[in-house]
């Protein structure tokens, strides 16, 4: 049985590879293309002709982000990713990316879903002494606390591994914002993590754990909104996959930008954004694939630019082109970051690259951790000279509560503005 | 008001080139002035009678155009207009008229662009070559030409027989 | 427009018992005798809203029309065209005795027969007008150059003027019309035909050369809308049998036609015997071939065959589809290449539809099919789809990269260059399937007998592509279907009704009238018989002297139902023997002259 015999059989639906008729519209807006003497349309091809071992043997499918650009071009709304997901299952785990598979199992056999090996007391203590931090600043926050398993809180945030291990003081703004907002948040003991690496593994069965852990966790402390941080995949990772897997669950997945936003609005959060009236320091922005095009649509791809100019001022956000769901995965995304393509990854990302310089902005607000990670990289590898930085980060700071050390991605132009109403250690 | 603005004569069929040159209006082409149309029904109508009157009479310059071969909606009139225009060419450098000064054409009905450039083009190339020196000085004498000359009837009809 | 003429068809059939009832005849007051008169010509002078006035100086024209000889009245009008302007010039006509009149205006193609009639409602003859084209061929092509615009303007009317002076009034015959029609071809297009038309009380005579009505229908099992071909045909060839109005001859051949629009005459050889008809209109619907291909081992394997012999041998044959594996179709083979540029826009339709008969007999089936570019135009798409979506695959390849066809101890392998990955993929097919195209029947017996011509592909072609579809460049004669160009049934079929339409609004007349622009011979004339040989439409003959009336000359006769009026027998000869109305030699000259004099006093 051919590849693409068992995908007709699995996916009757959206397997419909065949209606292609190779307009290459996908190929040419894919960063991918080329990559592996490879693009969207030769792996379609190859497929519809029945050369599996090429598909098999060939790394293009991990170097593909699954960002779902090409689908969103593709007059016949073939899935292309949907195939590239599959053709990565058929692959022999020793095959796979070390990288991603060590992720996978590693969240796995933990209850908090980490793909970091952190146990219950180090989490717990790393927050404690964060809260401590940011405790000391004074004021408003002198009695800001971060709440594990408290039962009946609405929301259930969760955190990005990476960030408890190696910068947990990037952990403070977004407790503030949640803080100023008098959001009733908790974080969990358990599924607390941000990751789904499984499913970029293609393991449908862990990745379908996963999410039953999170589920349960957040049923257990009876939550209403499990509140995604500035992550992309894991949004998708548990929203898709409540879907997929058809889990029963009793409150919603929402990105956390949507509340950033309802906030503002409502007046809860006062941001301002006179800070920059004399600096005019521009801003862009990356749209997360998995927030954007892969989940919400345009819809929060609004959201997003309404805060960033609420918080920069109108006049300081220079848009990206293309932007919205038409925008361009940054290369970082789909695990490849946790594969061993790095060249690959980089010349991928040189495209975002020069799409965000042609903006001429100065800093580049990622509302996506992966993102973040890998245009950080991309400015660092090419001597590009942007700041790539998370929304909370600005957020923050036009609200008057960001201190020093919580301003490590911020340049020296942004190094000292606003610090006079903060208590410093 | 130095410059020299010619007299060019231009017989249009009715099919092609004269519809032609109505698109070329409706499609605001512009082209100088210079050109006195004539509509005839084919180009294979136009007597070299006609053309040499023209110029005896002191027409700068003469166009004669038509469907392109095998379009003609006489199906041959036009191969019969291009032979009778090698004639008219010797003719005209017997008696001592630059032949080119006339000129055969083919333009189609949906050509309006290639009638405004050709007339264009025909209209400088008249102009360089300056006046036609056969133009009488007193345009009320009915000049006397050696075509309509009976005694020259030999000469005719060996033409004729050219061209047919 | 052949859409829209076929459905006038539909419309007319069911009007038909109506038709005519309300029309009203339209009349013409009598005209007035001005033969003898001197010239006194009207100049009415349109603006054309601001078409013309705001480049020529409408004005200075007026005043330079008015001292013009021959001019008894000149007047300017906002639009000649119009009503209003109408009236008026008929009432100056009447007021000023005018005998010739000169519009300055638009062009004559689309003006000159509405101030006919302006001119016929005022008592002169129609053809007493002359228009001299200001707009088209001077303000709208002058824009910038008011003064030269205004002068040439002076100069155009100076000409029409000139040459009005030498109009003369003109009659129009009337041709009597014989009310049936000759079609040509019993193929469904043909039947179509006929019984459009006698469903609107026409009669046709419908001339089959083979021995059966179907033409190439009978080769096909389903019309690409899938519904099968065969019931729709029974019931066509029961219906045009059994109809009155249609007399059908097989195996029958046209040898030779005379006459022209409204009276032609034929003779037909029909098997052993001869047969003269009469006929007012003829259509041709000769269709076309499917043409024999020249490649890929065609005539060397039997499995290597052309797309109606595989429908007919495998496609519908159940025990056949059941056992093949693998079919490859190879489109475009022998078209778009130089020696026949033409694409035939079926087959691409054809070979899909094929290829989906084939997933559905049996799904297992792999089918391939390689093309040059994908042609199902318009709803077609949909079936260009479908295939896709049933796992056809379709492999591109260029006229300079074309498949290579082998076999080895019977099995065929078909190698293609797949152009995306830049791979050679091997096909080892049961069948494979040559899209070899359309190619036109000999017509050319059939155009030499009614002197109209073949494109350089064989095919009719019609006198307009978007204007008169279905006309043929003779008066009287239409075509339909695929002798035109390649189509689908369904585009025959319209067209089929589109040619009956034209021929039932020429044959619902009871005569028709004929062109008045046409050759006529003068006193000139000796009958040296040169005019003879060039005319195109052999309309010239030599008529010896009536000696019972004492005549001593030779004259040219003219059959005038065959001049078309194109004037090379008048430009061939230098006697003024021949001419054309209204373009005679007087006219042409004054046009020329009045061109030249009176140059310096226009300035």
């Amino acid at each position: 049985m051919s590849l693409k015999d068992k995908i007709m059989a699995i996916l009757p639906e959206s397997g419909n590879l065949n209606a292609c008729f190779t307009c290459g519209i996908c190929a040419s807006g894919c960063p991918a293309s080329g990559l592996a003497d490879m693009d969207p349309r030769k792996f379609i091809r190859l497929l519809s002709l029945g050369i599996d071992e090429h598909i098999l043997s060939n790394n293009w499918v991990w170097m593909c982000t699954t960002c779902n650009r090409c689908l969103h071009v593709c007059p016949m709304k073939i899935d292309i990713p949907q195939l590239v997901f599959l053709v990565r299952s058929y692959w022999p785990e020793n095959k796979r990316p070390g990288g991603i598979v060590d992720y996978c199992r590693q969240s796995g056999d933990q209850d908090s879903c980490s793909v970091q090996k952190i146990p219950k007391e180090r989490f717990e203590s790393t927050i404690q002494k964060i809260v401590k931090h940011v405790n000391k600043s004074g004021g408003e926050f002198a009695k800001l606390d971060a709440p594990i398993d408290k039962k009946g809180a609405v929301f259930f945030l969760n955190q990005i591994s990476d960030m408890v291990i190696h910068e947990p003081i990037e952990m403070g703004p977004l407790w503030k914002i949640l803080h100023l907002a008098k959001a009733n948040w908790t974080y969990g003991s358990k599924g607390w993590a941000a990751e789904n690496y499984c499913m970029f593994l293609a393991d449908e069965t862990a990745w379908e754990n996963l999410v039953i852990k999170k589920t349960m966790a957040i049923e257990d402390l009876e939550c209403k909104v499990l509140l995604n941080t500035e992550c992309g995949h894991d949004f998708f990772a548990v929203k898709k996959g409540l879907e997929k897997f058809n889990i029963p669950h009793r409150f919603e997945v929402k990105s956390i930008i949507e509340y950033y936003a309802q906030w503002i609005r409502e007046g809860r959060l006062n941001v301002n954004s006179d800070w920059n009236l004399d600096l005019k320091i521009k801003f862009t922005v990356q749209d997360p694939c998995q927030l954007v095009r892969k989940s919400y649509g345009d819809f929060i791809a609004e959201e997003l630019r309404f805060v960033i100019k609420e918080v920069v001022g109108e006049e300081n956000f220079i848009d990206m082109s293309p932007n919205c769901s038409n925008n361009y995965c940054c290369g970082g995304g789909g695990g490849a970051i946790r594969t061993d393509f790095n060249e690959e990854r980089l010349s991928y990302g040189k495209v975002k690259l020069d799409q965000i310089l042609e903006t001429g902005a100065a800093y580049c607000i990622t509302p996506c951790n992966n993102c973040h990670s890998q245009i950080l990289e991309l400015s660092q590898y090419y001597h590009a000279d942007l700041n790539t930085i998370h929304l909370w980060t600005v957020l923050a700071l036009s609200l008057g509560v960001l201190d020093k050390a919580e301003r490590k991605y911020l340049g020296s132009d942004l190094a000292m503005v606003g610090l006079q109403n903060i208590k410093s250690e | 008001m130095s410059r020299f603005e010619p007299v060019i004569i231009g017989f249009l069929c009715n099919w092609c080139s004269y519809t032609g040159a109505d698109l070329a209006g409706v499609a605001r082409l512009q082209y100088p002035p210079n050109l006195r149309p004539i509509r005839v029904m084919c180009s294979g109508m136009v007597s070299p009678d006609l053309v040499m009157e023209a110029f005896l009479k002191g027409a700068d310059g003469v166009m004669v155009m038509g469907c392109h071969p095998g379009e003609c909606h006489y199906l041959e009139g036009n191969t019969k207009a291009a032979a009778r225009a090698r004639v008219i060419t010797l003719v005209l450098d017997d008696i001592g008229i630059n032949p080119d000064r006339f000129r055969l054409n083919w333009i189609s009905s949906a050509e309006a662009s290639v009638f405004a450039e050709l007339v264009t083009e025909f209209t400088i190339r008249i102009q360089k070559l300056g006046p036609q020196q056969t133009r009488p000085q007193n345009s009320d004498t009915e000049p006397k030409h050696e075509m309509q000359n009976p005694k020259s009837g030999e000469k005719q009809r060996d033409l004729k027989n050219n061209v047919t | 427009m052949g859409q829209a003429t076929a459905a006038a068809a539909g419309a007319s059939r069911l009007l038909i018992k109506k038709r005519g009832t309300q029309v009203k005849k339209k009349g013409f007051p009598k005209e007035r005798i001005i033969v003898g008169k001197t010239p006194t010509v009207g100049v009415f002078v349109c603006s054309c809203g601001v078409n013309i006035s705001g480049t020529v100086d409408v004005d200075k024209v007026v005043e330079y029309a008015a001292q013009l000889p021959d001019v008894a009245y000149v007047e300017n009008n906002l639009f000649s065209c119009s009503v209003d302007a109408q009236e008026s010039i008929i009432q100056k006509i009447i007021d000023f005795k005018l005998n010739r009149v000169v519009i300055a205006a638009c062009t004559p193609r689309t003006h000159e027969r509405m101030f006919q009639e302006t001119l016929r409602n005022a008592r002169l003859n129609g053809f007493m007008v002359e228009m001299a084209n200001i707009r088209n061929q001077n303000s709208w092509v002058h824009q910038k150059d008011g003064i030269s615009a205004t002068r040439k303007a002076k100069d155009q009317v100076r000409m029409a003027v000139a040459k009005v002076a030498h109009n003369y009034p003109l009659r129009q015959d009337r041709i009597h019309v014989v009310k049936k029609t000759l079609i040509v071809g019993g193929g469904v297009v043909g039947m179509v035909s006929a019984l459009t038309l006698a469903g609107l009380g026409i009669e046709s005579i419908l001339v089959e050369q083979s021995e059966i009505l179907g033409g190439n229908t009978l080769k096909l099992e389903t019309c690409f809308k899938g519904q099968r071909v065969a019931p729709m045909l029974e019931d066509l060839i029961k219906r045009v049998n059994k109809d009155k109005r249609i007399r059908v001859l097989t195996q029958a051949n046209l040898v030779y036609v005379a006459g022209s629009v409204g009276n032609f005459q034929g003779h037909l050889q029909v098997r052993s015997k001869e047969a003269f008809i009469e006929f007012g209109a003829a259509i041709m619907a000769t269709g076309a071939k499917e043409a024999i291909p020249s490649e890929y081992l065609y005539g060397k394997l039997s499995n290597v065959m052309t797309q109606l012999s595989f429908d007919e041998n495998v496609l519908y044959k159940n025990e056949k589809t059941n056992t093949i594996k693998c079919v490859a179709f190879i489109q475009c083979v022998g078209s778009r290449e130089p020696e026949r540029p033409y694409c035939s826009r079926i087959c691409c339709i054809h070979s899909v539809r094929a290829a989906i008969t084939l997933k559905k007999a049996n799904s297992k089936i792999k089918v391939y099919i390689l093309y040059r570019d994908m042609r199902t135009y318009g709803e077609w798409e949909e079936h260009y789809k479908t295939a896709r979506d049933l796992g056809v695959v379709f492999i591109r390849y260029t006229v300079d990269h074309k498949p290579k066809v082998t076999e080895i101890a019977g099995q065929l392998t078909v190698k293609i260059k797949d152009p995306l990955l830049d791979i050679e993929v091997k096909i080892k097919p049961d069948y494979l399937i040559l899209s070899s195209g359309v190619v036109a029947n000999d017509n050319k017996k059939l155009a030499d007998n009614f002197k109209f011509t073949t494109n350089e592909d064989g095919f009719f072609t019609g006198a307009h592509p978007k204007l008169k579809p279905v006309d043929l460049s003779i008066a009287g004669l239409f075509l339909a279907g695929i002798c035109n160009y390649p189509k689908p049934l369904d585009e025959s079929i319209e067209q089929a009704k589109a040619a009956a339409h034209r021929v039932f609004i020429l044959l619902s007349q009871n005569e028709i009238k004929s062109e008045a622009i046409k050759a006529f011979i003068t006193d000139q004339c000796d009958g040296c018989a040169l005019c003879i040989d060039v005319c195109p439409f052999h309309a010239l003959s030599i008529q010896m002297p009536d000696k019972t009336k004492s005549e001593n000359r030779v004259r040219v006769l003219i059959d005038p139902a065959l001049c078309q009026g194109c004037g090379i027998c008048a430009a061939t000869c230098h006697k003024d023997g021949i001419m054309v109305h209204g373009f005679t030699k007087p006219q042409l000259m004054a046009q020329v002259r009045a061109a030249i004099n009176g140059m310096e006093e226009s300035c």
